[in-house]
C-alpha cells in the first residue's frame, strides 16, 4: 500500500496544476459548506435561546376534564339487586381555562426530574398610560425569582436594575418599544388599568427580549399585584418550565399532559413554523454547498481520466512487473484520496478562519431575534459532513477512472504504442 | 535441423521452465483480422539462452507478450510449473509475472519519475523479499552490471535511449526471474554496450541457472545463444 501510494504521489505531482483545480474546488466547497451551516444554524440557535429565554420550553395551560358519555343500562327487579351497568359513548375533553390551582400543579410539576424551573404567570391586559399616552399592554403578574429562573430575563434588561424592581412592592418592567411609545424611563411612573381596578407602578428596570411583539406589549409585575388588577384571587394563567435538557421538551409535554390533566405544550409545537423555515434554509444552503463539491469532483474525474489515459503505459509497465489490477485501482484511488485529504484539511482550516470573520460583520436584526451581528454555530458535525460528502464524490470520482486503468489488458496497450 | 523447441532438449534434462502449446494468435477487427501466429510449440530450459530471429512483422512481439502472460493467446496453452497460465485467473498470471518473469520491453519502458534506482527497485518492492537496504543494494549492484553504476540516482527521464534500455535490463533481472524475456535488448545500444548487455544476460542463464529469451535482428548475438528460434509469417522455420 506504501508502495501504490507513491507511485500514486508522484503521478499526481507531475499532473499537479490540474489537480490544484480539483483541490481548490475541494476546498472551497468544504469550508463553504461549513461557513453556511454554522451561520444559518448560527441564527437558529439564536432563536431558539431567545425563545428559551421569553417563553420557556414547555408551558402548563389551561385544565381539562375527560367527560365521558355513558349510556346506563338499568337492570329490572329490586332496587337492592338492580345492577346498573355504563358504556362509554365518547371520550372527550372540556376545558377549563387557566389554572384553577396553581400550588398544587406547582409541586406535581416539580414531581418531574427533567424539570429544571418552574414559574406561576398571570396573564391579561390592560390598559396603560402615561401623561396623555395610552397603550393596550399585556401584562404578567410573576414570582421575580420563579421567573428568572425559567427565563432570560436577568440578561435582557437593557435600562435600570432588576433589584430596584425587586425591591418596590408597587413595581413594573416593561419592555424598551414600549417604554420608546410611551416616552417613559426607568424610575417614571404608569397607570395600568386592569378589569375594574387602577394602579400606578413605578418603572424598575426596561427589557429587551429582541422579539418585536413582545417589547412593544409586555409589562411584568408583582403576581400578588396583577391578582388584584386583573381580579383572579386564586387561578394562575400558565406555569412556564425550564427543562434540564430543552430538546427533551416534546416528550416531557406529553407525559406532564397525561399526569397534570392540563393541556401542556412545548416550544417546538408553539414555534413549529419558524423552526420549518430555519430548517429549509440549512438544508437548502448545504445542497447549494455540495453542488460545489459536486463540480469539484467532476473537475477531479475529468483530471483523473486525463492520468489514466497518459499513463496507459506506464500501467503496463507496473502490471508486466507484477502489478495487479487491485494494485492499479489502488494507485488511482490514492491519487483521489490525496487530494481529498489535503483539500478537506485546508477546508477546514479556511472554514474556520471564515467562520471566525463571518461572526465579526456587523448585521442589524430586530424582528423575531435581536442582533447585531451575524451568527454563528460552532458544530463538529458539520465538519464531519462536509467531509463525508467530499469523500463520497471523490471516491465516486477517483473510482471510475481507476477501474477503467485497471481493466486495460497489458498486451492491447502496448501493441497500441507500438512495442 | 527442426528448430522447435522440442528437439533441443534430450529426454532426461530438467523440466523447462516455460511451455507453450499451440500458440495461435489474431489481432485486428473483422476485415482486417490478422493471423499472426499460428500454433506455435515451444519449450524452454533452465540455463539456457534462447535466440528469436526474423523478419519485421513476423509476429516475434507478438509471441514474447504470449509468453510473458502480457496477452492471451486465442488458442493453445502456456505452463509454467504444470499450471496452464494462459487460461488462469489475472490473479495467478499477475503473481507469476512478479515471480517468475521478467520483461524487456522493445521500446524500453520507465516510470519517467522515478530514478533508475527506483524503477530497478520497484519490481522488488512489489515482490517484497528483501528489505529496504538489500533492494536498494541490489539495484546498484544491477545498475553497475549494465554500465550505469554512477546514474543511479538519475531520474528516468533524463536517461538517454540506451541508458534507459539499460536500466530495463537491469530491472528485469531483479526479482532473479526464471524466464528472462527481452524484446531487442540491445536496439538501441552501441557496440560496446550491446556486448555488455548480451554477456550479463548469457552469464545470468549459464551461471545462475535462469533462461533467457532475446528477440534480435542481431545475427552475430544470436549465434552465440544456445538455441536460435527462427520466425516467418507466424510460424518457426528452419
Ligand atoms: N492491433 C493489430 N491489429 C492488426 N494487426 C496487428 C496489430 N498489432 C500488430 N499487428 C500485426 O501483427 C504482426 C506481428 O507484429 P509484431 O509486433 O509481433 O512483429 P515483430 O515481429 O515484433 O516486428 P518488429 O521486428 O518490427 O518488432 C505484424 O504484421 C503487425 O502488423
Ligand atoms: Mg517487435
Amino acid at each position: 500500500m506504501k508502495l501504490n501510494f507513491q507511485i500514486a504521489l508522484r503521478f499526481l505531482f507531475a499532473k499537479r496544476r490540474a489537480m490544484l483545480m480539483s483541490l481548490a474546488g475541494i476546498v472551497f466547497g468544504v469550508s463553504f459548506f461549513i461557513v453556511t451551516q454554522a451561520q444559518t444554524s448560527g441564527f437558529e440557535d439564536f432563536f431558539i435561546r431567545t425563545i428559551w429565554g421569553t417563553n420557556g420550553a414547555v408551558r402548563v395551560q389551561d385544565q381539562f376534564q375527560h367527560t365521558v358519555t355513558t349510556l346506563v343500562a338499568e337492570g329490572e327487579g329490586d332496587a337492592e339487586e338492580q345492577v346498573g351497568f355504563a358504556v362509554p359513548l365518547r371520550e372527550g375533553r372540556s376545558y377549563i381555562e387557566g389554572i384553577q390551582q396553581p400550588r398544587q400543579v406547582m409541586e406535581a410539576v416539580w414531581e418531574f426530574e427533567e424539570v429544571a424551573g418552574a414559574a406561576e404567570v398571570i396573564r391579561g391586559n390592560a390598559r396603560i398610560t402615561s401623561g396623555f399616552r395610552t397603550q393596550t399592554t399585556e401584562v404578567r403578574g410573576i414570582h421575580l425569582n420563579q421567573y428568572l429562573s425559567v427565563s432570560d430575563l436577568a440578561n435582557q434588561v437593557r435600562y435600570g436594575e432588576l433589584q430596584t424592581y425587586a425591591e418596590d412592592p408597587h413595581g413594573i418592567l416593561i419592555g424598551t418599544l414600549l417604554a420608546e411609545r410611551l416616552a417613559v424611563d426607568v424610575g417614571d411612573s404608569v397607570r395600568l388599568q386592569g378589569v375594574d381596578e387602577a394602579r400606578r407602578y413605578r418603572i424598575g428596570a426596561i427589557f429587551e427580549t429582541g422579539v418585536e411583539e413582545f417589547d412593544k406589549a409586555r409589562v411584568f409585575i408583582p403576581l400578588r399585584e396583577s391578582r388584584i388588577l386583573l381580579n383572579r384571587p386564586t387561578t394562575s394563567s400558565f406555569i412556564q418550565i425550564n427543562l434540564i435538557d430543552n430538546d427533551h421538551a416534546d416528550r416531557v409535554a406529553a407525559h406532564m399532559q397525561e399526569t397534570l390533566n392540563h393541556h401542556v405544550v412545548s416550544w417546538k409545537t408553539t414555534e413549529r413554523t419558524w423552526l420549518e423555515v430555519f430548517r429549509a434554509l440549512r438544508f437548502s444552503s448545504g445542497i447549494t454547498m455540495s453542488v460545489i463539491i459536486l463540480i469539484a469532483g467532476l473537475g477531479m474525474f475529468n483530471t483523473l481520466a486525463m492520468i489514466v489515459m497518459e499513463r496507459q503505459r506506464e500501467i503496463a509497465i507496473l502490471r508486466s512487473m507484477g502489478y495487479s489490477r487491485r494494485d492499479i485501482v489502488n494507485i488511482f484511488l490514492s491519487q483521489g484520496a490525496i487530494v481529498l485529504a489535503l483539500g478537506t484539511l485546508i477546508g477546514w482550516a479556511f472554514a474556520v478562519l471564515f467562520t471566525m470573520g463571518v461572526e465579526s460583520v456587523p448585521i442589524r436584526i430586530r424582528g423575531i431575534i435581536a442582533t447585531d451581528h451575524f451568527m454563528v454555530h460552532w458544530s463538529f458535525w458539520h465538519y464531519i459532513s462536509a467531509a463525508l460528502i467530499a469523500s463520497a464524490v471523490v471516491f465516486v470520482a477517483s473510482y471510475i477512472p481507476a477501474r477503467r486503468a485497471a481493466r486495460l489488458e497489458p498486451g492491447d496497450i502496448i501493441r497500441g504504442t507500438g512495442g | 535441423m527442426n528448430r522447435t523447441a522440442d528437439h533441443t532438449a534430450a529426454g532426461d534434462s530438467p523440466a523447462p521452465v516455460l511451455e507453450a502449446r499451440g500458440l495461435h494468435r489474431w489481432l485486428g477487427e473483422a476485415e482486417g483480422r490478422v493471423h499472426v501466429l499460428c500454433g506455435l510449440d515451444l519449450k524452454l530450459y533452465p540455463e539456457k539462452s534462447y535466440a528469436v530471429v526474423g523478419p519485421s512483422g513476423c509476429g516475434k512481439s507478438t509471441l514474447l507478450y504470449l509468453l510473458g502472460l502480457l496477452d492471451r493467446p486465442d488458442e493453445g496453452a502456456i505452463f509454467v510449473d504444470e499450471t496452464n497460465l494462459s487460461a488462469g485467473t489475472d490473479e495467478a498470471r499477475t503473481r507469476a509475472r512478479s515471480a517468475y518473469l521478467g520483461f524487456v520491453f522493445q521500446f524500453h519502458f520507465l516510470l519517467p519519475e522515478f530514478t533508475a534506482a527506483e524503477n530497478v527497485m520497484l519490481p522488488m518492492r512489489k515482490l517484497g523479499r528483501l528489505g529496504d537496504s538489500e533492494m536498494r543494494d541490489r539495484a546498484e549492484a544491477l545498475l553497475r552490471d549494465v554500465g550505469l553504476g554512477d546514474k543511479t540516482h538519475r531520474f528516468a527521464n533524463h536517461l538517454s535511449g540506451g541508458e534507459q534500455q539499460r536500466v530495463a535490463i537491469a530491472r528485469s533481472l531483479a526479482n532473479k526471474p526464471r524466464l528472462i524475456l527481452a524484446d531487442e535488448p540491445t536496439g538501441n545500444l552501441d557496440m560496446r554496450n550491446s556486448t555488455l548487455v548480451f554477456d550479463l544476460l548469457q552469464q545470468v542463464a549459464h551461471d545462475k541457472g535462469q533462461a533467457i529469451l532475446i528477440v534480435t535482428h542481431n545475427r552475430e548475438l544470436a549465434d552465440q545463444c544456445d538455441e536460435i528460434l527462427s520466425m516467418r509469417d507466424g510460424r518457426f522455420v528452419e
